[in-house]
This record gives C-alpha cells, structure tokens and sequence, in this order.
C-alpha cells in the first residue's frame, strides 16, 4: 500500500474533512460549468427588476441594475476558485524553492534568505498588496501574482525546517553515500517527505487568498465592475443593506463556507499526513511484514 | 601497496556553548584515531555507546568532514577529491546504518531506492535495471515481488536487507557497517549477519564492522579496534585479541561474554560466574564525552589503575613481548 492510500484512510475517517473536500469539488464543478449552468447573462440589465427579493425567477434576488445575484455568483466563484489556487500556487512554488536551498545549503546562504523572509514577513502584506494596485491597474493576474508573491513566507520557514531536520536523516545519508548529487538530493531525497505540512499550509493559504481576493474586490481594488465575484457583489450590498439583504447575505455565505470547507480540508490533512500516526496504523492493521 | 582504506588521526570536535551566556565547550566525538582496512580483510570496532564509533563511520565514508585528520582511499585524501575521484570513491565505499526504519526513503519504491545508485553511477542499460535490482534482492534474500512496495510495509529485518541491497548495487569494495544488527530481534541477526559474511567470502568486501557485539565481532572480523571516548585503546588481530585481550577495558568487555552467552542460551543461573563478570566489568558508565578525564580516559574505572594513570595520557604502542599488537595503557608501556 502506497503512503497516499495510507493518508487518504486516515483522512476518510474525519467526517467534517470529508464535508470540506465535498464542497470544494462541488464548487470546483460550479465553477468549471458556470457558463453553462447560470440562468441568465451575468450583464444582463433589467431595468424592470431592480432589487427584487428572491422568487422563483431569481432565486438569489437581483442588484440595483436587475442583474441575477445567482448568476454572477456562480461566475463569482471562478475569481474566488483560481485566485487562491493559482496565488497559493505561486506562493508555494516560491517558498518551496527558497525554503530548500536555505535549509539545505544552511550558512550563509541559509542567512541571507531567511532575513530576506524576515524583511518580507515585516510589510503589512495587505498594504503592499494595495501599494502595488494602486500603481500597476487591477487585473485578476494581478492580483494572484501579488497575492502569491507576499505569502510565500510561512512555507519558507515550514521547507527550511523540514530541511534542516531531512539533511541529517541516516537515509538522505545513504544516498549522498550512493554518490548522489545535491539537486537529487534535493528534489528526490528531502523535498518529497518536506511536502506534507506544505500541503496543509498550502490548503490554509489557499482560503486565506480567497479572503484576501474578495476583501481586495470589496474594496474596489480587485475583480473590476461590471465582472462579477463575490467580494464586489458584496460591495455593491453594503450600499443597499437596509433594503436588500441578499446582495450581503449570499455572497457573504458562499466566501464563509468556501474559507470554512477549505480549512477542515486543512485540519483533516494535517492529521493524515502526520508520519508519527503512521507506525501504529501499520501494526492496528496488522500488516507488519515478516 | 597503500591500504583500501586508511584514517590518520581523525578529530571529530563539536564546539557548543551551554545556555545563552555558558561557557564554550567542546565535544570530543573522536579524538586521534588511526586505522586502516586492506583488501578482503574485515575491521572490528569496538567499544560502548558514546565512543564515537558512528562519527567514526560518517567521517570513513566522506558524509562528514572530520575536524582534523584525514582519511585515504588506496592512498588518496577523500577530502581534496575532484568531483570525478569522489565519485569513484562512492562507488567503491558503502555505509549500512544501524537503524533500518531510519535509512530508506519512507516515499520511495524497493525498486527506486536500490536503482538510486545503479542510475547514478549509470552501471546499466535502462532495460536491464529492473533485472539487476532483482539479482540483489535474490543476493540478500528477498524476492521481486516487493519492488514496488514501501518501507513502511517491512519488518526491521526486511528493511536492514533491503538497506544491504543497495549498497550492493555498486559493487562496493568496502562496507562500513555501523551497528547493523543491533536495531534487530536476536533471530534475525544471525541471518543478517550471514549474508555479511557471504559477502565476504563470495564478493570479497572489505568491512569496517562497527558493534559493541563481541561475539559478532569475533565471528566475522580479521582484526579489532576496541574503542574508548574517542580514542583506539587497543589494536590487533582477531585472534591474538580474543585469546589474551591486553587492555583493562578490553579484559572486562570480554568478561562479560560468556556470561551473556550462556544466559541468552538459556543456562541456570551461576553464581560464580556472575560474580567473576562482576569484578571485571568495567564499573559504572562511561563518562561524557564533552568532560573527558584527564590523563588516561579509562582509569576512573580502570581496576588497574596505579600512579602515572590520571597524569598521563598513554599512547598507542607496541607492547614489550606482543609483537603486531598495539595497545594505550601505561601497564604495558
């Protein structure tokens, strides 16, 4: 049995894990067929329908132009999806890279990069975040690069560390021995047995980015109108929260359990892929060798 | 002819500082060790836990850098190799660690961690490789259908051939072992020890074999070194050792042998016996290696011990008499 079967039983057995994951594939699904499955044109004014509650036509209500709230969610939910995929992606790709050639090489190199971590850890990353929109226009590329590009320091600090402890290991050992190189060292040796509190950051990261992309489109600053997403739905409620409480309430919702979903997902991986849970399974299961 | 391999006075220090504002320390690991392997011919070392026989280990196969001191491979320094040399050397120098849980890549396949060094190294075409990873599993006996499983999946044993595997994947001309059977069930070290020693006979490996095992030592070495906080106290053949041991730590080691023996053979209780192993082991534990004592390192539980031994530190040498022996101790100097 691989290491994945082993960590997929053990994530199974953590039923609100499970809930997350099934709520992310659901979106994943949303967002893949939005096009297809939304009922009216996300653009589509209805100068008739203004603001009216929700009803059998629109099931969500519509905005103060007549636009269905469904379907601009549900085209929403591609800003939401891919930002935090594709900004956590950028993030781990530059940790992981920066984490590794710290913990591994250590010394100097290890010094310089890690108080280039330090420097970027002490900007109020948001407020980078908006520095850097204010002088280069808004585009959703944009914003997954920014995003990405000021939270890559916590995998860092989790890559070097694994590192640190990895290097020494009796098996990393074995294959210097074997007359192994520094990249397969790397990238062989350490890097795949570093990966498992990256996912669960990464997993974290990833609901953190959403956060950050709809509190970046609630203040004007990410997804541009008349695009939808669900932080510049929410902005337009706020104007209207006396009179139209669904504008507020069902975006709010959709990035609650979105970031929800994502962090049991977290917490039932960090579980799983914990290797010191691993040993007694194997003996529990009765699958111990000779 | 030079050696296989050879060490010259290795030093292994670690410097560290207690606390925040604590003075510096040193760790002495190993302090002014030689020895050599020649071909075909099997090193013991010796000595209880704390005698820096596993910084020994990584200082030989080049993982670690000693402090000071050098180790030759058929007469070159490993440490001023070029990358080319210090690839050959990896080809012809293999380590089996003690702990097999801890040396095999918990994310990598049979296949892939004995392939490792057969990829590296290029020793066969692509096609062959999966041929050539099943001969050495059949030379430490294990079958083709574990290739594609994890560590995770074997016992210590298992694992210890696997780890054995792939050293011998390169056709190594020497292997250190440290401490490879000592993480095992007693069973199971004999059967680990006879591939070892097939190995020898059959391939013709050198070994530098590492244990605090006498008996394993005895079994398999042609010559010993018996260490001590750091230091070689005594050096010689197997069999000279064995019959007539020379150093009072080396003497109360062996005391304890036959004593062991019949124990785990499941012999009664002999007073006697016990009592005579009693007297000669060597009383309480070693010391740490950060406050070694002065003079000789042995003498607080030497029960030899007389004037020049907590003044002097005595050097390794021929003794009077003992001709191709060497042993540290003031009594035969």
């Amino acid at each position: 049995m691989s290491v994945k079967s082993l960590v997929w039983r053990r994530f199974k057995k953590n039923r609100l894990a499970l809930a997350g994951l099934a709520v992310i594939a659901a979106l994943i699904l949303i967002a893949i067929f939005a096009p297809h499955i939304a009922p009216y044109s996300p653009t589509g004014i209805d100068v008739n329908h203004v603001l009216s509650p929700p009803s059998w036509r629109h099931p969500f209500g519509t905005d103060e132009l007549g636009r269905d709230v469904l379907t601009r969610m549900l085209l929403g939910s591609r800003v939401s999806l891919s930002v935090g995929f594709i900004a956590m992606g950028i993030a781990v790709l530059i940790g992981t890279l920066v984490g590794s050639l710290a913990g591994f090489y250590g010394g100097k190199v290890d010094s310089v990069l890690m108080r280039f971590v330090d420097i970027m850890l002490a900007f109020p990353s948001f407020v980078l975040i908006l520095a850097v929109i204010a002088i280069v226009p808004p585009s959703i590329f944009i914003i997954m690069a920014v995003i990405g590009v000021t939270g890559w320091m916590d995998v860092a600090r989790l890559v070097r560390a694994e590192f640190l402890t990895l290097k020494h290991r009796d098996f990393v050992l074995a294959s210097k021995s074997a007359g192994a190189g520094s990249m397969r060292l790397i990238f062989r040796e350490i890097l795949p047995n570093a990966l498992s509190p990256v996912f669960v950051a990464a997993t974290f990261g990833v609901a953190g980015a959403i956060l950050t992309e709809s509190a970046l489109s609630f203040l004007g600053l990410g997804v541009q109108p008349p695009n939808p997403s669900w932080g510049n739905i929410l902005a337009s409620g706020k104007d209207n929260i006396e009179t139209a409480w669904w504008l507020s309430l069902y975006p709010g919702l959709a990035i609650l359990i979105t970031v929800l979903s994502y962090n049991l997902v977290g917490e039932g991986l960090r579980d799983a892929l914990d290797p010191r849970l691993w040993e007694t399974e194997r003996y529990e299961t009765g699958e111990d060798g000779q | 002819m030079d050696p296989l391999i050879k060490a010259q006075d290795l030093r292994k220090f670690f410097p560290f500082r207690k606390g925040l504002f604590g003075r510096e320390m040193v760790l002495k690991a190993v302090d002014g060790v030689s020895l050599e392997v020649a071909e075909n011919r099997v090193l013991g070392v010796v000595g209880e836990s704390g005698s820096g026989k596993s910084t020994l280990a990584r200082m030989v196969t080049a993982l670690d850098r000693p402090t000071s001191g050098d180790v030759l491979f058929r007469g070159k320094s490993v440490f001023s190799m070029d990358r080319h040399e210090l690839k050959q050397f990896r080809r012809a120098v293999q380590i089996i660690f003690q702990d097999p849980f801890a040396s095999l890549n918990p994310r990598a396949t049979v296949f892939d961690t004995i392939a490792e060094p057969i990829r590296i190294h290029r020793l066969a075409e692509k096609k062959d490789i999966e041929q050539k990873v099943a001969g050495l599993l059949k030379d430490v006996g294990l079958g083709m259908e574990i290739l594609r499983r994890y560590p995770h999946e074997f016992s210590g044993g298992q694992r210890q051939r696997i780890c054995i595997a792939r050293a011998l994947a390169v056709s190594p001309r020497l292997i250190v072992a440290d401490e490879p059977l000592s993480a095992l069930d007693v069973s199971i070290q004999a059967q680990i020890l006879n591939i070892l020693s097939d190995l020898k006979k059959r391939d013709r490996i050198s070994f530098l074999f590492i244990s605090h095992d006498l008996r394993v030592v005895e079994y398999l070495s042609d010559e010993v070194a018996v260490m001590y906080l750091g230091k070689v106290v005594e050096r010689s053949g197997a069999e000279g050792l064995f019959e007539k041991p020379l150093h009072p730590y080396t003497v109360g080691l062996f005391a304890s042998v036959p004593a062991i023996k019949a124990r785990e053979m499941g012999a009664p209780f002999d007073e006697k016996m016990e009592e005579k192993v009693e007297k000669a082991a060597p009383k309480g534990d070693i010391p740490s290696p950060i406050d070694i004592p002065p003079g000789c390192p042995f003498h607080p539980r030497c029960p030899k011990r007389f004037s020049p031994c907590d003044k002097a530190i005595p050097q390794l040498m021929e003794p009077a008499g003992q001709p191709g022996r060497l042993v540290a101790c003031h009594l035969w100097n």
